[in-house]
């Protein structure tokens, strides 16, 4: 199974990509707004202004006009200020304010209609980049029309433009920020229900759960409905392929019994290979009905059994078919819980139990407790032992270190087999009691 | 700015200079007269000229002349003409220079 960008990935980019192109849409449109609005309050200022030269106007003796009154704002009056007007007559040198200084505006090439007033970008003193507007003009007095032109310095506007386009840009960084935030909260919060599905899967597959029940949203249910199908649809296989693994085994184990006992009594060659190999088979089926049995238990979730109760019971059993043996126990106290099924653990304690007891000169020990590894499971004699380098070969399967002892040969190995499908382990070693330990780890449901 | 320091100088330069303008303080005369009730309000005046004259006001002078004052009022019209209006301040006919 590949890995996908995960679902809060794929949510992030969303809404980062979205926020992203709406500042920045709405970033670009506010600034493009202000830039016009703040363009049009100049060129009302400079139409205002150029009313009052029309106000003001008046011929004047040499057959040119003058003005009978300034403008107001003295930066018409300075030098390269910033502010123009100049007033052109056919055939006359313009009249031009002082901030003019030396230099001329441009005569646009421009049909001005009577009345109309027109805007124009154009270079001025200095190379000022300059705002104008214009218009034509008759007073009486005075037959031909005058054309008037009021400009102002562009660099003005483009200050106040780019002070408000660096505060929207903060103003729309703040905000990118807080929605990112708020996106991350939504996204976390949304997104809840899936890991709270996700811990239930890890709940029930540790066994501490049996079903996922519970209020899931909408989105989810059906996936949960989906699972819960495919659950109860595995436990039923399981049952079923078990139910054929016993049913076969149980088919075989009468006919080998008839083997064996139609072969008791002789000695000739037939008789004991007869025998020898029906015992081998009863191990063999043996173990691959535990096998069956403990390979269900992995592959089921949810299962939980009281290691205790199995012990003691299994002790009580053993106890009185063999009178002769002291079975002592060593039971921690608290929660004894073993994530399996209750008759693998009787396979396994039962199977360590019987080799104690076949081997034990008199006393047999078994200990069960709890850590946080997990359950500890322990079964001591006071027999002869395992030595060192004969241990590993005592834990394969059909090999019977004692072929005096009656017995398949199956009895560790089949319990050996049993743990390790339960994840567990199990070490053979030298008990305190002066015969073989059996240390088993099995995994807990707490 | 280049020149941040010379409009101050320039100024009182300005100031000095006044415009050949016949009367500046024709405001105050203008508040002493309506007072007195020889003129009519200004937004009178204004209101009429809207109503019959089309263009904008771009200047309202007030004048004294054989014995009455007069508006006189700068308009430019539509066309691109600049027209001047005169009053009679106590009436708002219409007056010949």
């Amino acid at each position: 199974m590949t890995a996908r960008p995960s679902l809060r990935r794929r949510l992030a980019l969303a809404s980062f990509v979205w926020l992203v192109l709406a500042l920045a849409g709405s970033g670009a449109l506010l600034a493009g707004i202000f830039a016009n609005y703040a363009r049009s309050v100049v060129e009302e200022r400079l139409i205002d202004d150029m009313d009052h030269i029309a106000a003001a106007v008046e011929a004047a003796s040499d057959g040119g006009v003058r003005l009978t009154r300034a403008l107001p704002d003295s930066r018409y009056d300075v030098p390269y200020a910033g502010r123009y007007w100049q007033i052109e007559i056919a055939g006359r040198p313009p009249l031009r304010s002082r901030s003019l200084w030396d230099d001329t505006l441009p005569n646009p090439p421009d049909d001005l209609a009577k009345g109309e007033i027109h805007h124009h970008t154009f270079r001025g003193p200095a190379g000022q980049s300059l705002i104008a507007v214009e218009r034509n003009l008759t007073i009486d007095g005075l037959d031909m029309p005058m054309r008037l032109v009021v400009a102002s310095d562009e660099a003005e506007l483009a200050h106040a433009v780019a002070e408000f386009r660096n505060t929207l840009v903060l103003s729309l960084a703040a905000l990118g920020l807080g929605l990112a935030l708020a996106a991350a909260l939504q996204i976390h919060f949304g997104l809840a229900p899936l890991r709270r599905l996700r811990a239930a899967v890890t709940a029930l597959k540790a066994g501490r759960e049996t079903t996922l029940d519970g209020q899931w949203p909408a989105e989810v249910a059906p996936l949960v409905a989906d699972l819960k199908d495919v659950l109860a649809r595995n436990t039923a296989l399981v049952e079923r392929a078990r139910a054929e693994a016993g049913n076969l085994a149980h088919a075989l184990k009468t006919p080998l019994a008839v083997l064996t006992n139609a072969a008791d009594g002789h000695e000739d060659t037939l008789s004991q290979t007869v025998r020898a190999q029906a015992s081998a088979m009863r191990g063999h089926v043996e173990r691959h009905l535990a096998r069956a049995r403990a390979g269900a238990a992995a592959t089921q979730v949810g299962i939980e059994t009281d290691a205790r109760a199995v012990v003691l019971k299994l002790v009580d059993t053993l106890g009185r078919l063999h009178p002769g043996r002291r079975l002592r126990t060593a039971l921690s106290g608290g929660p004894l819980a073993f994530a399996g099924r209750a008759d693998d653990l009787a396979d396994i304690a039962g199977n360590l139990l019987d080799n104690a007891l076949k081997w034990s000169h008199g006393e047999v020990r078994v200990s069960l407790g709890a850590d946080s590894g997990g359950l500890a499971l322990a079964v001591d004699d006071d027999g002869p032992g395992i030595a060192p380098d004969a241990r590993a070969a005592a834990l394969r399967r059909g090999m019977r270190l004692d072929e005096t002892k009656p017995g398949t040969g199956f009895g560790l190995a089949i319990a050996d087999e049993l743990v390790a499908l339960y994840g567990g382990s199990l070490v053979l070693g030298e008990s305190d009691l002066g015969g073989l330990r059996v240390a088993v780890r099995l995994p807990s449901t707490r | 700015m280049t020149f941040r320091t010379i409009p101050v100088l320039l100024l009182a330069c300005l100031a000095l200079a006044a415009p050949a303008r016949a009367d500046d303080r024709d405001h105050d005369r203008a508040r002493i007269a309506r007072e007195a009730g020889e003129v009519v309000p200004l937004e009178r005046l204004l209101a009429e000229v809207a109503r019959t004259e089309p263009g904008k006001v771009i200047d309202v002078d007030l004048e004294r002349g054989h014995g009455r004052y007069v508006y006189e009022v700068k308009l430019l019209a539509p066309d691109g003409r600049r027209r001047k209006i005169l009053y009679d301040a106590r009436t708002l006919e219409r007056v010949e220079r």
